[in-house]
């Protein structure tokens, strides 16, 4: 499994915001996609979702050609997706929540039993409402909504952001058990953590990837000076 | 004295059921699409027109006449949801997110459809023969309640019951729910918003048919049927919230009664007028309606 983006581009209103984004992420891997606020993470995660407009590249999920699908279409076509800030249905119920999950995959007819041994406070909080739970729960109900369908690819976009670090730690252990099954593409501000959990690293600075390779290849010294910035 | 407070009070809980049928499609469109349809009261037009060629259709069926009643509840809901999709299709899907351009164009289809009832049907008003079981009053205490008001009651009950089930206890419903809370994400989860669109705006239209149809039973049809109800059914969704199942039967019922009560205690101009300034103090102290539903994208605008 393999999802591959090529010299994509992408615009808000009259602004480029990404100038020709390539990267890979492939199962049996975490590949995290960091740099500084404004770089073009969280854009190039919803250009991949179809939320913005992407003008030119390609994407391709196991040679599926993605690129001009609406977002539904690229969900069922295998992408999970954990947005920036968790997005889950606040006056929906956990339940409700996971299986809106179901969507994008109409062989699933319930919530896999897996997915409350990974993340057992969802069982617990099946018939709570989703606005009625902390960040770091609502944070594992984003995770655990984008895997039910069970995606050819895992994205998330800075799933650590104000969560206190128990959660942060656990969220990092579930990743790196789940990339066994799906690719996994982390977007992350936090870098140490981004840089422990994953296999493969790109650095975007200003819409364009300027780094990659594995955490401990990387240019330590530009990477500061792009987190920086 | 209380006989006739009785009595206005029931009648303004049967005005509140008509305005639930007229109001919930809109409530559940505005809030989902972002798209205000002036057009709405035609559908209750539209409804009120197809009881009328169904009756016409039993009238020679002698004592077989009465089951036009359940044919005329189906097929009104079924016409006026069947024109629902096609205006969603051809006109609404490209008006999304576009209030005042929907409100105009909304607005010329609303004179559209009312010319094309005057040359079906012709500009005079006409009349739809109550079948003998729902003629009559049943006494209680001194008290007349019309079987037709009774009937009207149970059927709005009927279809609010249906509606709770459908939005709360089905997986469609569930989805209607989650692209009024935030459309992005649902789409970014695999949900067709655009089916979800089309499919409700045609069950809230449905939904006005039927309430055209009750409304044979106690007046005339008119090709301005519609505009007599739409006003009330926009101040229903108003003061309910849009988007709110519970908001709707909330806003019809102080509408529907206040606005009998108002009539009771003056008169009939003067009723209406205080209805509307009592709509505008509760705004003041709830713009967004009494059970307004948090909606992303409308937040966003």
């Amino acid at each position: 499994m393999a999802l591959e983006i090529q010299r994509m581009f992408a615009t808000y209103g009259e602004g480029i915001v990404l100038h020709g984004v390539s990267l890979k992420a492939e199962k049996g891997k975490v590949t995290a996609l960091v740099g500084r606020n404004g770089a073009g993470k969280t854009t190039t995660l919803k250009a991949l979702m179809g939320l913005v407009s992407a003008p030119a590249g390609q994407i391709e999920l196991d040679g599926k050609h993605l690129e001009g699908l609406p977002a539904y279409e690229r969900a069922r076509a295998g992408i999970g997706y954990v947005p920036q800030g968790r997005e889950i249905f606040p006056q929906l119920t956990v339940r409700e929540n996971l299986e809106l999950g179901m969507e994008a995959n109409p062989s699933v007819h319930e919530i896999p039993e897996s997915l409350f041994e990974t993340f057992p406070i969802l069982r617990e909080f099946l018939n709570r409402k989703g606005g009625d739970l902390s960040g770091g729960q609502q944070q594992q109900l984003a995770i655990a909504r984008a895997l039910v369908a069970r995606p050819r690819v895992l994205v998330l976009d800075e799933p650590t952001e104000g969560i206190q670090p128990s959660v942060v730690s656990e969220i990092g252990r579930v990743l790196g058990q789940i990339k066994q099954d799906v690719a996994v593409l982390l977007v992350e501000q936090y870098l140490e953590f981004a840089l422990e959990v994953a296999d493969d690293v790109y650095v975007i600075e200003k819409g364009e990837i300027v780094q990659h390779g594995a955490p401990d290849a990387l240019d330590q010294e530009a990477l500061k000076q792009t987190m920086a910035l | 004295m209380v006989e006739t407070l009785v009595m206005q009070a029931f009648n303004g809980i049967s005005l509140s059921s008509i305005l639930f049928l007229a109001a919930i499609g809109l409530a559940v469109t505005f809030s989902l699409m972002h798209v205000i349809n002036m057009a709405h009261g035609e559908f209750i037009m539209v409804g009120a027109y197809t009881a009328y060629v169904v009756q016409g259709a039993f009238s020679g069926f002698g004592d077989a006449f009465g089951l036009y009643v359940p044919v005329a509840i189906v097929m009104s809901f079924v016409v006026a949801a069947a024109l629902g999709a096609v205006v969603e299709k051809l006109i609404v899907s490209r008006l999304y997110g576009r209030v005042a351009d929907s409100l105009l164009v909304t607005w010329g289809l609303s004179l559209v459809l009312q010319q094309l009832a005057r040359n079906l049907f012709g500009s005079a008003n006409v009349g739809v023969e109550v079948p003998s079981y729902l003629a009559g009053s049943f006494e209680i205490g001194g008290i007349a309640l019309p079987y037709t008001r009774i009937w009207i009651l149970v059927i709005a009950l009927a279809c609010l019951l249906g509606v709770y089930l459908f939005m709360f206890r089905t997986r469609f419903g569930r989805t209607v729910r989650a692209v009024m809370q935030n459309r992005p994400m649902a789409a970014a989860l695999g949900v067709n918003t655009r089916r979800v669109d089309a499919i409700t705006f045609a069950l809230g239209s449905g939904l006005a048919g039927l309430a055209g149809c009750t409304l044979t039973w106690i007046g005339l049809v008119g090709s301005g049927l519609g505009q007599n109800y739409i006003t009330q059914a926009f101040m229903t969704v108003v003061v309910g919230g849009a988007g709110s199942v519970f908001g709707s039967v909330f806003g019809a019922g102080f509408i529907g009664i206040g606005q009998s009560i108002f009539e009771f205690l003056t008169d009939a101009s003067l009723g209406q007028a205080l209805i509307f300034l009592a709509v505008i103090l509760l705004l003041q102290f709830r713009p967004k309606g009494i059970f307004a539903v948090s909606s992303r994208s409308l937040e966003d605008e």
